[in-house]
Formats: structure tokens, sequence, C-alpha cells
């Protein structure tokens, strides 16, 4: 056992290394491979191209088009640049060079690139560093010319470094030091692992989508001067060393899984049929809910591109950091404000973490009566000598029968201002009407929508509460109150004392239940409230929907999501260590 | 009156109890009838009175519904009916076939990979569908399947396996081993046992487990309203929302058609509840 746990630790620490050091090698020399090459043959249609065109034509011209392309590159004139005997540059900047530096002398790398270039005869390069380059291209008319022209090959830079990695499976190890076997030890390198892939994918497709846009708009700007340039760029699929590293990544945890490959596969030779069994829904189920799950964690590190919308744009952490802003501010994109009706706010709040509150508080709110309600109702059905038992029943089940979007939307019509029957009761009894569904910067109109939201999500959900209960108390053997009796015991003693201890265990598990599903009930809120006013009484849920659906913004959508997916992981492992519900499944 | 016994209950007390439970299922009908009389009333959703009965009686609401054509000729309210049961059976099918078969091995045989599996079915009920969503679109489209029947059925009766299951899991687990002993003696097979043996013996787990496919794909239409752009293939609940979600609000309609909705999944409720707790318990609870 002793052992078992140790090899379980450092395969976490192994795969953790094998996980930092391999996505971020595979991703930063596939990005650096495929856009090198790219970037060199870019700086040699430009330099040829600057070498090429009259001085005048290219200062008022060409100059301003290459940087208005790319901002961050430096062209320089280098004129009379032949070596001498000894191998020294007379050489002499004389035309403008883009950072100032008019009339002086090049530096001697320079200078012996230029006299490299002009013994060559018509172009070379150097690399500057890890993200620039320099090529000279000399002018065919004046063979003493020369043009450098230094850009840079931003991709090499653009990934995260190593540290983050580095801290990411220093975590997981710690996570498997302090518990090996906890899920979320198995769960995360393998979620992250796949994640990084298909953010990989993604990337490497973006670079391409990018460079094939540059250049397209330099075969334009080019096109009038006689000089055409086009990357060879393939879209092929994912790069190799992905490939390559998901591979292994899924051969180290398989085969840490399940404890041993040796012993899997002896199973499958011993009891095939027991996989046939199985293949079927694993397979449904890793294809169409996994790999969507999978690919949904590697979008939240994307957003749409700028130029073009369809074309998503890794984005890194961004996604992220908008959505966990903290700063509210007024009138901000990421800010709710309450204000009163003469227009003074009085309250502002950043978004996620107000829409946050409102769902443990819509959570909470609603279990709270569903379990009030339900277990009180089953405590009066439960009386012995109730008659018409079986019909309260019946008829108070109604509403779990019915489909829950049309409940939402009845309701949504009972608290309609002029038509709803929520008003008209409220008028009988000579109260004035509430626009309960309106919108508003008063705190008024939250208050009401999600009052709206609440009223109908108890209706919705207090007869699953009442029919567990109601088992509950009737699998509680009536010896147990007979032998209370005869003790004297009052009727406070016994509900104290027998009741509530005896339908705990029946209960407990059905309100971690009811609580994951209020935490995600997405049609009440949907389809009543709509998340008026402007969004704030919005759960999680449908805020992330909100993004999806109405803003198209998919990569947001994503990283909402997986934070839900995060927040519900830790509650239920919270929960499970309460319960064991689950231990006790698995043995 | 907290030491009095039950048998000493007093009328005042009775009476109570009954008045109180009558109130309460009354508020909990009301919505429900509140309908009922829309889809019968000339008014709909328009009265102001809290009676609930109809002040014009009329079936035109129905008739509305049932008759409406597309530009094309074809019965709307048909079309789309045919369209949701095609979906739910098939959900339901697939849906019991799949989940059947791996809890049946999940619960009887110990093989490598099994915790995983069911950690696995477990840890997907926590995926937010709105993460999947884009991904299974795109997934969809290369398929083909947008805008099919088949690609919903697909996606239903994939997303309801890892709960059912658990759930069947849980029920086969209780039946005793016993049984499949006696009957390997008499040199039944594996696939006869689970057949002749376990499949009747779990009638009722497997009966909820159907009613809770159906379920899942008769009511459900996010997904539906997000991969069926083409109004001949929407499902019952994307056309029934569109009768309240457009500016104009056709209450009547919404009402009618609820009700046509609302019975066959009320009916397979009631006809199931008795299995419902139990089979939810078992496999949440139990294991």
């Amino acid at each position: 056992m002793k052992s078992n746990e140790a090899s379980r630790l450092i395969a976490v620490a192994l795969l953790s290394a094998c996980l930092g050091l391999g996505a971020h090698s595979a991703i930063r020399s596939t990005a650096t491979q495929t856009t090198d090459a790219a970037h060199w043959e870019l700086g040699n249609a430009v330099a040829i191209g600057l070498a090429s065109c009259e001085q005048e034509k290219c200062e008022d011209e060409m100059i301003p088009k290459v940087l208005d392309l790319l901002p961050e590159a430096r062209i320089t004139w280098v004129e009379d640049g032949t070596a001498d005997e000894f191998g020294i540059s007379r050489g002499q900047v004389i035309a403008r060079d883009t950072l100032g530096d008019t009339g002086k002398a090049p530096s001697p790398e320079l200078a012996e690139d230029v006299n490299a270039t002009t013994s060559q005869g018509i172009s070379s390069g150097r690399r500057l560093g890890d993200d620039r380059i320099r090529v000279l291209a000399v002018d065919p008319g004046n063979k003493n010319r020369v043009v450098a022209f230094e850009l840079d090959t931003p991709f090499r830079s653009t990934m995260p470094g190593g540290w983050a990695w580095a801290l990411a499976g220093g975590i997981f190890a710690l996570l498997a030091w302090r518990k090996p076997s906890a899920p979320m030890v198995r769960a995360i390198p393998m979620l992250s692992g796949i994640g990084l892939i298909a953010a990989g994918y993604f990337f490497h497709q973006d670079m391409l989508h990018n460079l094939q846009e540059t250049s397209s708009a330099f075969s334009a700007l080019f096109g009038e001067h006689g000089l055409s340039w086009n990357a060879k760029l393939e879209a092929n699929g994912l790069p190799f060393e992905t490939v390559v590293f998901g591979i292994l990544l899924g051969a180290a945890l398989g085969s840490w899984w399940v404890n041993s490959m040796e012993q899997f596969v002896d199973d499958l030779r011993h009891q095939p049929t027991v996989y046939a069994y199985v293949t079927p829904a694993v397979l449904a189920t890793v294809i169409l809910v996994f790999v969507p799950f999978m690919a949904g964690i590697g979008l939240a590190f994307f957003h749409a591109g700028p130029g073009d919308p369809s074309k998503y744009v890794f984005a890194g952490m961004s996604n992220f950091g908008e959505l966990l802003q903290w700063e509210a501010m007024e009138g901000g994109a990421n800010t709710f404000q309450f204000a009163s009706s003469s227009g003074e706010t009085y309250f502002t709040a950043p978004k996620f973490y107000f829409t946050l509150v409102v769902t443990i508080l819509w959570t909470l709110f609603n279990v709270a009566l569903h379990l009030g309600i339900g277990l009180g109702l089953a405590l009066l059905l439960n009386r012995p000598n109730l008659r018409f038992k079986k019909l309260y029943r019946v008829l108070l089940i109604v509403p779990w029968a019915v489909p829950s979007y049309i409940t939402a939307l009845t309701w949504r019509m009972m608290f309609h201002t002029e038509y709803g029957t929520v008003n008209h009761v409220m008028a009988a009894v000579g109260m004035s009407p509430v626009d309960w569904l309106g919108s508003g910067e008063s705190f008024g109109y939250f208050a009401s929508n999600f009052a709206a939201n609440l009223a109908t999500n108890t209706w919705l959900g207090f007869p699953f509460m009442m029919v567990v209960s109601l088992g509950a108390l009737q699998s509680i053997p009536a010896e147990l109150y007979e032998a209370a009796s005869i003790d004297g015991a009052s009727r406070r003693q016994k509900f104290k004392f027998i009741t509530l201890p005896l339908l705990k265990p029946a209960l407990l598990p059905a309100v971690l239940l009811g609580s994951i599903w209020t935490f995600n009930m997405f049609n009440v809120v949907y389809l009543v409230s709509r998340g008026a006013p402007f969004g704030k009484t919005n759960i999680l849920i449908t805020e992330a929907f909100r993004y999806f659906n109405a803003d198209k913004n998919y990569g947001m959508a994503a990283a909402y999501s997986v934070v839900i997916f995060l927040i519900l992981l830790g509650y239920a492992s919270v929960t499970n260590r309460v319960t064991k519900a689950t231990e006790g499944a698995l043995k | 009156m907290m030491s009095t016994s039950p048998r000493k209950e007093g009328f005042l007390v009775t009476l109570l109890t009954h008045l109180f439970l009558f109130s309460v299922t009354l508020l909990t009908l009301y919505p429900v009838l509140g309908v009922i009389k829309s889809a019968f009333d000339e008014q709909a959703g328009l009265s102001t009175s809290l009676s609930l009965l109809p002040e014009a009686f009329t079936f035109a609401h129905f008739e509305n519904l049932l008759w409406e054509r597309s530009a094309d000729g074809t019965l709307i309210f048909a079309q789309h009916l045919w369209n949701s049961l095609i979906v739910s059976i098939a959900t339901t099918i697939v849906g019991i076939f799949l989940a059947c078969t791996a809890a049946y091995a999940f619960s009887r045989f110990q093989f490598t990979g099994r915790k995983t599996g069911l950690m696995g079915f477990l840890i997907s009920q926590m995926f937010p569908g709105v993460l999947t969503l884009a991904p299974l679109f795109v997934l969809l489209n290369e398929m083909g399947l947008i805008n099919q029947l088949m690609g919903l059925i697909l996606v239903y009766s994939t997303t309801a396996i890892p709960f059912c299951v658990w759930m069947l899991k849980g029920y086969f687990d209780t039946i005793p081993a016993d049984l499949e002993e006696s009957a390997v003696m008499d040199g039944a097979s594996q696939f006869t046992i689970f057949w002749r043996i376990i499949l009747p013996l779990s009638a009722p787990a497997v009966a909820v487990t159907a009613l809770f496919s159906f379920m899942t794909a008769w009511n459900e239409f996010i997904l539906a309203s997000v991969f069926m752009s083409d109004a001949a293939s929407y499902t019952l609940p994307v056309k029934i929302n569109s009768y309240v979600n457009n500016e104009e609000i056709r209450w009547g309609l919404f009402a009618a058609s609820s009700i046509l909705v609302s019975l066959p999944v009320m009916g397979l409720f009631y006809g199931l509840q008795k299995y419902l707790v139990g089979g939810l318990t078992a496999g949440a609870v139990k294991g």
C-alpha cells in the first residue's frame, strides 16, 4: 500500500514536470519553426523591395507603408560599404534610419553584415536575438548601397514563461502529496494537459492566420512595385511536437490511471465481454461530452480576432483577467450600479462577484424554502389518521411533473404588470400593483425580479423535497415512536431524537443534489426575469450563456464556464468529504 | 397540545390541517389551472379576473394551434410534434441501451478502469452545458448534423448517460448475486443472465431511466434552439418558447400547446413516480 502511494506520487511529479516542460517547449518550438521561416522570407522580400526601388519613392511611400504594417521594424541604408583589404568597413549611414540615427557610422556588427552581403551579391541575414532578425539586400543599381531591414519574429516570445508551468507542476505535486488519491489530482493534470494541447493547436492555427494576413498585405504593397511575396504557409493540422507530446502524456496518464497496462491487457483478454458492455457508453460520452468539454477549456484561452471575428486568437489568461476584474467603475462594462430615481448612484459592484453572490443567495434561499416547505408538508401528510392523504400527495407533486420551461413561462406571465395574476391578487387585497419584471437602476427592480425568480423556483422545487421527506418519514419504524411514548417522551422530544436523526441520511443527499440543481437552474432565471434589470438577477450559468448567445463571445463564455466548473468541483469535493456518499459506491 | 398523542387529536386540529393543506394545494394548482383556463378562454391571458372559469369558452386556440400551416402547407404543430417524438423516443432507446449495458458491467464486474469510468461519469455531471455548446456546434457541423434530428438525439442521449448509469448501477447493486450464481450453475451465459434476470428484475429502475431520458429530450430547448436554425426541424419546446418570447405574445397558443405538451410527460411521470424517488435515492445515496 505504501509503495503504491509513493509510486503514485512520483508519477504525479513526473507528469507535472512533463506537462510543464512538454507543453512549453512543444508550443514554443512549433511556433518558432513555423513563423521563423516565414519571417525570414518576409524580411528578404521587403529588403529586396526597398533596395531596388528609387530612394525618394522609398522614403515617401514604401517606408511609411512598411512601418505601418510592422511598426517595430527598423530600416537602415548603408552606402559605400565595401570592405578594404583588412576587412574593416568604411561604410557610412547616409539615408534616414527609421530611428533617426542619420549620419552615424554603422555598428561593427552591421558593417560586417554589409560587407558579407556586398561580397555575396544579393542578400544575407542574421539573427539579432530571440525575437529579432536582420535581413540585408544590395541595391541592384548600385552595388555599394545596402538596405538593412530589422524586424521582430514576435511569436517566439509570446508564450507564458516556463516558470508558470513549473509552478503548476509544483501545485499538482503538492496536491498529490497531501492526498494522492484525490480525484482532483487525477483530473487536473489530464484536463489541463488536453486543454494545453487544444490551446497549442489553436495557437498554431492563429499564427498561420496572422502570417497569411501579413502576407497578403505585403503582396498588395509590393504588387505596385513589381515584387510579390507569399510565404508558403500551410495549415498542416496539429503541430508534430504537440501530437507527440499529447501521445506521451496520454500514455503516461493512461498507464498511471489503470495502475498498470499489463493488468488492463490481462483483463481485456480474460473478460472481453465486460469491456464490450462498457465501451459503447464510454465511447459516446467521450466523443460527445468529454472532447467538447476539453475543447471548451481550450477555447477559454482565446478571443475573437480583431479583424476577423470568426478567427480565434490566442489570448492567454486575458479572458479570466477580464472576468475576475475586481475594480468597480461607475459606467464601466464590468460594473453593476444601483442608482436612486433621481439618478444618483449609491452602490457599484464588480459584475462577476455580484453575480456570484446572487447565485449563492439564490441557491441558499431556494434550498431553504424547498426544504422548509417540503419537510413541513411531509410532516403534515405523514399524520396517521389523515384522510385524502394520497389525493393531496398526487396534487402537490404537479409542479414536478410539469416541464420546467412551461412553468417558467407561465410564471413570467403571472408576474405581468397589467395582466398578471400576482398583481390581480394584490389589487384584490387593496395593494397597489408592482412592476415585478421591470427594469431600472434602483435596488427595488433587482429585488422584485429576484423575488419573481425565487417564487417560481420555490413552486417548482418543493415537491421533490416533500416526496423525499415523505419517503424517509414512512421508513421510520412506528415501534420507535411507541417505545418513546411508553417512556413518556413528548412530541417535540420524539421529533428531535427520532424523526430528525433518521431523516438526515435521506435528506442530506437530496439537499446536496438540490443545491447543485438550483445553482445551475438555467430555465427559471433565463425565462422569468431574463436577467433583468440589466443582467443583475442573472446567476452564473445564465450569465455565461449571455456571453455565448447575446455577445457571441465564445472565449468569455468558455472562461466563465470553467470558473463555474471549478466552483462546483470544489463544492462537490467538500461535500463528498462530508457525506462519503460516492466512496461507498466505488467499492 | 404538545403532549397529546395522535389518537386523541381533536376535531379542530384535523380541520385546521385540512384547511391548511387545501389552501397549499390550491396555491400549487392555481398556475396550472390558470393555463388551462387561458387555453379555453377567448380572452386568453388578457383577462383580469381571478376566477378559474373562462369568461367566454372557446376551442379556437386549439384549432388555431393544430391547423396552423407554414408557407409550404405543412401543419406546423404536427411537424414539431413529430420532431419531438422522434427525438425523444430515439433518445430514450439509445440512452437506455447504452446506460443499461454499462451500468451492468460497472455493477457486477471488477475490471481495470472501473473506478475511473464511474468517477469520470460523475465529474461529467458538473460540466456546465454552456462550455460544450460551441465545440459541440463545431463537432455536429463537421458531421453534417446541424438541423438534423440525429444530432439532437446523439447529444441528448449522451448527456443523459452518466446520470442513468449511476442510477441503474445503484439499482443493480441491490439485486442479490445468488440469483446469477444459480443461473450460472444452470449453464446460462453472461448475456442471458443480463437479459433474462437482471433486466426484468430492474424494470422499475429501467422505467425511471427511460422517463428521465424521455423528459430530457422532450423538455430541452436551449441546445435545440442553438442547433436547429431551420424552423422545419424545431422541436416543440423551441416553438412554444417562441410564442411568448417575441414582441407579440400569443398567450392562447402558448396555453393550448403547453397543455398538449405537458400531458404525455405528466402521464409518464404519474405512471412511474412511485419508482422515481427510490431510483433517485438508490443511485445517489446507496450507490
